[in-house]
C-alpha cells in the first residue's frame, strides 16, 4: 500500500473504524465551512466521509459515500452555530482498516454579522455627531473620562 | 520566481489611501490640538493587498488635521522599525515547495520539492537558480544547507544504506564530507563559514544510538558535546560564524532516554557553551518544546522556539533582545528563520494554501529602531504634559493586529454624548473586527502533536453515532485509529531535525511524500516520535 501526503491536507487513516476531527464553535456566529476529502492512499477503495452537525447523523451537512484516490470530494456551507456546538469530519472506516487514509482539508471562517456592522456604523454615526458638538466645550463627566482611560489602557495590555 | 511581501502594517497617510496589509487592521485616530477635537479616523477593514480608502473627519471650519510631531515620529518610526520586506523564493519547477537554507552575501542555498516529490537542492545568486544533486546519491535526497563564498554544504542519502553522507560542493566538485563516528546514520553538514563546517553525525553509544555536533576544520573532525548527559544525547549544531556556533541540544533525558523532549538553543564561543532560552519557549518536559538557534552572523542569532501551546515563533536575536519574524500571510507557526549572513536572513514558511515557500528578509537597521525609541519618548512626554493639563494620553492595539489609538489634550471638550459615540465606535469596530478575522483551518491550526488544538480535536468511535473517545494524550503508536499530519504542519519544524539519526531507515522526506504504511503512519503526538527516531 502507498500513501501519498499531499501538503495541504491533514492525513487520517481510521483503520476500520471511525476517526472524526472535529471543530468546536468557539463563540456563536454564522460560519463559512469549505474544504475537501481525498482519498490518499493508492490502493484505496470505498470509504464514506461524512460532515455532520453536532455528531448527530441526522444532520448531516455531507455525506457523499464512498470516495477513491486522488479523487477530491469538495464541501461547501454556511451555517448559524451556538458557541459549543460542532462540526465533525468524520472518515467512516468500512475497508476493514486497509487503503483507507484519507485526506482532510476545512476551512472555517466567521461570517461577520449584520448587526456588527450596523453597530460599527451607529457608533461612528454617534461619534460624528459627538464630533459636531465638540466646541461647546461641555466638561465632560469624571466617570466619563475614567472610563476612556480605563479602556483605552485595558486593550493595549490585553487584546 | 520572486514576489514581494509587505510587512509594513501601518502607514498613515492624511487625506489619501492607506494600505493595510491584514484583513482585521482597523485604526481609529483621535486628536485634540490644543483643546479642539480635530479629526477621526477609521480605516475600513479590507483583506489582502487591496487598497482601502480612509473616512475621516475634521472639526468644520478648521484646517486639516493636526497631529503632533511625536506622534508623527512615533508613527514614522514604527513604520520603518517594522517595515521589514519579505521576498518570496520560489525555484523554478517546485512544484511542491521551497526552503531557504542558507545566505552568504548575495547567494541563498536550500531546497525545493519537484512535482513527483524528489528533493533537489539549489543555488540561487540573485538572478538564477540553479540545482544541485549529488551524483550518486538517491535519487532525489539532496539538500544543501549552508553556503560560504563558493563553498556550499549539504547532505543526501546513500541509496544502499539509507545513511546520510554529507558535501562540500565549490562550485565544479563534491567532496563528501563524513565524520568518521558518524557510523550509525550517517553525516549531516549544516553549516560553512570559511574553512569550518558543523553538523551533527549519528553514532552508537553504549547500545544506545545519540547524536552529537561536530566541528571539521577542513582536514579533522572534532564533535562538540553540548548536551550534559553521556548517553542518548541530541546535540546539533546548526550555524557557524567565525568562532561562533549556535543550535540545539536536548535536556532531560529521562530514565528511558530521550523520551522527556526539551529544546535549548546554545551558542559556543569556541570554549564555553552558553545556553539560549526564548522568554516565550514552553518549558513542558516531554513536550518538544523549547528553543532552537539555527544561524549566526556576528551578533545576531536566528532560530524559533516552540511555545507551551506548541505554536513555533521565528526570532531574531542581537545579542541582547528577540525579535519576532513571522511573514505576513504565512500559516501561523510556519515561519522559521534558518540562515543569516550580515543583514540578510532567509528561511522558509507556508502559505495558506499549504505551500511552502522560501524567504528573504533584512535584519531592521539600528536607525529605526532608533526613531521607534525616539517616538516613544515623545510621546511619553505628551502624556506628561497632558496629564499636568488633566488631560489623558492613551492607546490601545486591538486583538493583537487591529489598533485603537486616542490621543487627547484637554478632555474637558468632550460631554457624555461624545464620549459614548466613541466608546461604541471602538467597541464595535473593535468587535466587529474580531468577528471578521476569525479563521480555523483544520490543516494549518490542527497538529497532530497538539491534540486537542484550539478548536480542533481528534476523536474516533467503533460506528458512526457511537460513543466517541476523545484522543487527549499521546497514544502509543498501536493506538488506532491515527492521524497523520505530514507537510505544512510538521515538516518545518522537523527539518532541522531530518538527521535525528533515523536507525536504518532515514526519516522521511516531506510531503508529499510516497511511502509505506509503516513509514507514515504517525499517532497524533507524531512530534515525539520524528525527534526521537535515533532511539
Amino acid at each position: 500500500m502507498t500513501i501519498i501526503a499531499p501538503t495541504d491536507l491533514l492525513t487520517i487513516d481510521p483503520q476500520g473504524i471511525v476517526a472524526d476531527i472535529r471543530w468546536t464553535a468557539p463563540a456563536t456566529a454564522t460560519y463559512s465551512v469549505s474544504g475537501r476529502f481525498e482519498g490518499t492512499d493508492t490502493h484505496g477503495h470505498g470509504h464514506q466521509y461524512l460532515v455532520l452537525r453536532d455528531y448527530n447523523p441526522l444532520s448531516s451537512f455531507f455525506s457523499p459515500g464512498n470516495a477513491a484516490y486522488g479523487v477530491p470530494i469538495p464541501f461547501s456551507f454556511s451555517s448559524s452555530f451556538n458557541a459549543g456546538e460542532t462540526i465533525d469530519f468524520i472518515v467512516n472506516g468500512t475497508g476493514g482498516g486497509d487503503f483507507e487514509a484519507t485526506g482532510l482539508a476545512a476551512t472555517i471562517n466567521t461570517v461577520p454579522e449584520p448587526s456588527s456592522v450596523v453597530l460599527a456604523a451607529l457608533g461612528f454615526a454617534g461619534l460624528l455627531a459627538a464630533g459636531g458638538e465638540s466646541n461647546r466645550s461641555v466638561p465632560p463627566s469624571p466617570g466619563g473620562s475614567a472610563w476612556l482611560a480605563r479602556h483605552a489602557r485595558r486593550g493595549g495590555r490585553s487584546t | 520566481m520572486i514576489a514581494e511581501r509587505s510587512a509594513e502594517p501601518l502607514r498613515l497617510v492624511i487625506g489619501d489611501v492607506v494600505s493595510p496589509d491584514d484583513a482585521s487592521w482597523v485604526f481609529v485616530f483621535l486628536f485634540i490640538y490644543r483643546g479642539k477635537l480635530m479629526t477621526i479616523q477609521w480605516k475600513i477593514p479590507c483583506g489582502g493587498s487591496k487598497r482601502c480608502k480612509y473616512v475621516g473627519w475634521r472639526r468644520k471650519g478648521r484646517r486639516p488635521a493636526v497631529i503632533s510631531l511625536t506622534l508623527v515620529l512615533l508613527l514614522a518610526a514604527g513604520g520603518n522599525a517594522f517595515a521589514r520586506t519579505y521576498t518570496t523564493l520560489d525555484v523554478p519547477g517546485a512544484a511542491l515547495g521551497t526552503f531557504a537554507s542558507g545566505v552568504d552575501g548575495s547567494n541563498i542555498v536550500g531546497s525545493y520539492y519537484d512535482s513527483v516529490g524528489n528533493e533537489h537542492g539549489y543555488l540561487f545568486n540573485g538572478s538564477t537558480y540553479t540545482t544541485l544533486d549529488v551524483p550518486g546519491a538517491a535519487t532525489g535526497t539532496t539538500e544543501a544547507r549552508g553556503i560560504s563564498g563558493n563553498n556550499i554544504v549539504g547532505f543526501s542519502i546513500d541509496a544502499s544504506t539509507g545513511n546520510y553522507h554529507g558535501f562540500l560542493y565549490n562550485g565544479s566538485s563534491y567532496t563528501t564530507l563524513d565524520d568518521p563516528l558518524g557510523t550509525r546514520t550517517g553525516t549531516l553538514p549544516y553549516a560553512i563559514s570559511g574553512n569550518n563546517v558543523v553538523g551533527e553525525y549519528g553514532t552508537t553509544v553504549g547500545g544506545g544510538g545519540q547524536n552529537n555536533a561536530f566541528l571539521y576544520n577542513g582536514s579533522s573532525y572534532t564533535s562538540l558535546y553540548v548536551s550534559p548527559y553521556l548517553y542518548q544525547s541530541n546535540d546539533k549544531a546548526y550555524g557557524i560564524s567565525g568562532n561562533n556556533i549556535v543550535g540545539a541540544y536536548f535536556d532531560n533525558p529521562g530514565p528511558f532516554g530521550a523520551e522527556d523532549l526539551l529544546w535549548h538553543g546554545f551558542v559556543f564561543d569556541g570554549s564555553t557553551y552558553t545556553t539560549l532560552d526564548h522568554p516565550l519557549a514552553g518549558n513542558t518536559v516531554n513536550s518538544g518544546e523549547g528553543t532552537h538557534a539555527l544561524g549566526i552572523s556576528g551578533n545576531n542569532i536566528v532560530g524559533y522556539y516552540t511555545d507551551s501551546s506548541d505554536t513555533d515563533h521565528s526570532f531574531l536575536y542581537d545579542g541582547s533582545s528577540f525579535t519576532s519574524l513571522e511573514v505576513p500571510g504565512a500559516a501561523i507557526g510556519t515561519t522559521y528563520a534558518s540562515g543569516i549572513s550580515g543583514n540578510y536572513i532567509v528561511g522558509e514558511f507556508t502559505d495558506a494554501d499549504g505551500m511552502e515557500h522560501g524567504f528573504l528578509t533584512q535584519v531592521p537597521e539600528p536607525s529605526s529602531i532608533a526613531l521607534l525609541s525616539l517616538g516613544a519618548i515623545g510621546v511619553a512626554a505628551v502624556a506628561l504634559r497632558g496629564r499636568r493639563n488633566r488631560a489623558v494620553l492613551d492607546g490601545s492595539i486591538a486583538g493583537g493586529i487591529g489598533a485603537l489609538c486616542v490621543l487627547m489634550e484637554g478632555r474637558k471638550l468632550l460631554n457624555r454624548t461624545q464620549w459614548l459615540g466613541i466608546a461604541v465606535a471602538a467597541a464595535s469596530t473593535l468587535s466587529a473586527t474580531h468577528l471578521m478575522a476569525a479563521t480555523y483551518d483544520a490543516v494549518t491550526d490542527f497538529t497532530a502533536g497538539n491534540n486537542p488544538s484550539g478548536a480542533w480535536s481528534y476523536l474516533f468511535a467503533t460506528s458512526v453515532g457511537g460513543s466517541l473517545t476523545p484522543l487527549t494524550a499521546e497514544p502509543p503508536v498501536s493506538v488506532t485509529p491515527h492521524v497523520e499530519a505530514f507537510g505544512s504542519q510538521l515538516a518545518p519544524p522537523h527539518r532541522p531535525l531530518r538527521g535525528d539519526g533515523g536507525g536504518s531507515a532515514p526519516t522521511p522526506p516531506l510531503a508529499p511524500i510516497t511511502a509505506t504504511r509503516a513509514r507514515v503512519s504517525l499517532p497524533p503526538a507524531a512530534s515525539t516520535p520524528l525527534m526521537n527516531n535515533c532511539l
